[in-house]
């Protein structure tokens, strides 16, 4: 599954640490997940998506060798 | 049933399906124990006692609890990604402690066919110590291997 959570960091201008620490997860677990290493939960996809006010779909989007 | 009833177990699951986790700090206290215990062991090997079996088992009982502690202890940032690494660690070392309980035997087996080493043996009484510490240490080295690797 890519995601686009570094694009979006960008565009807020957040380090990993500060959104680690706004959805209260560690900044190894931030870093993961943009490395598409690990898949977040549901809860966790839904606060990353509402820190940055965009929907889950806009960050994340299945690939081929997910279907 | 106790524990294995099934609305108790459901209840379990929906909380998480995690036992209790000591604070991070805690994870200090274990190996100061662990250390405590491992020179103790070697003080009561080294010097004539009475009740020395007592006090080396004992000293081998409070080495794994030590190691439970620092299991049973928190990261300092714990969230769902650790939980996993958790799942992932406890599987592996369950699998490769039964296939060390399998092999073991047969290698010394091996050991005493071919080589005549009759001072290798399987030990019951250090053979459930070992199972466990082969289990504690499997998990640490397999969750702080794929921690470090996030």
């Amino acid at each position: 599954m890519k995601n686009t959570i570094h694009v979006q960091r960008a565009i807020h201008k957040m380090t990993q640490a500060d959104l680690s620490e706004a959805i209260g997860v560690s900044r190894q677990t931030i870093n993961s997940i943009e490395k598409s290493r690990y898949v977040p939960s549901t809860i966790l996809s839904l606060k990353i998506a509402r820190t940055f006010k965009v929907a889950v779909e806009e960050l994340f989007e299945l690939e081929d060798c997910d279907l | 049933m106790g524990f294995w009833d099934s609305d108790k177990l459901k209840m379990w699951d929906k909380k998480g399906g995690l036992f209790i986790m000591f604070s991070h700090r805690f994870k200090i206290l274990g190996i100061i124990i662990s250390l405590l215990s491992a020179a103790s062991f070697f003080l009561v090997n080294n010097y004539e006692l009475a009740l020395k079996d007592i006090f080396t088992s004992l000293c081998g009982n409070f080495f794994l609890l030590g190691f439970l502690i620092i299991i049973l202890s928190k990261e300092k940032y714990e969230d769902e990604r650790t939980s996993q690494l958790r799942l992932k660690a406890l599987s592996f070392s369950f699998v490769m402690t039964i296939l060390n309980i399998l092999i073991v035997p047969l290698i010394l087996l091996l050991f005493q066919l071919f080589m005549g080493q009759e001072s290798l043996q399987w030990d019951g009484n250090w053979g459930s110590f070992l199972t466990i510490l082969t289990l504690q240490l499997y998990y640490l080295i397999c969750f702080y291997r794929l921690k470090q690797d996030l």
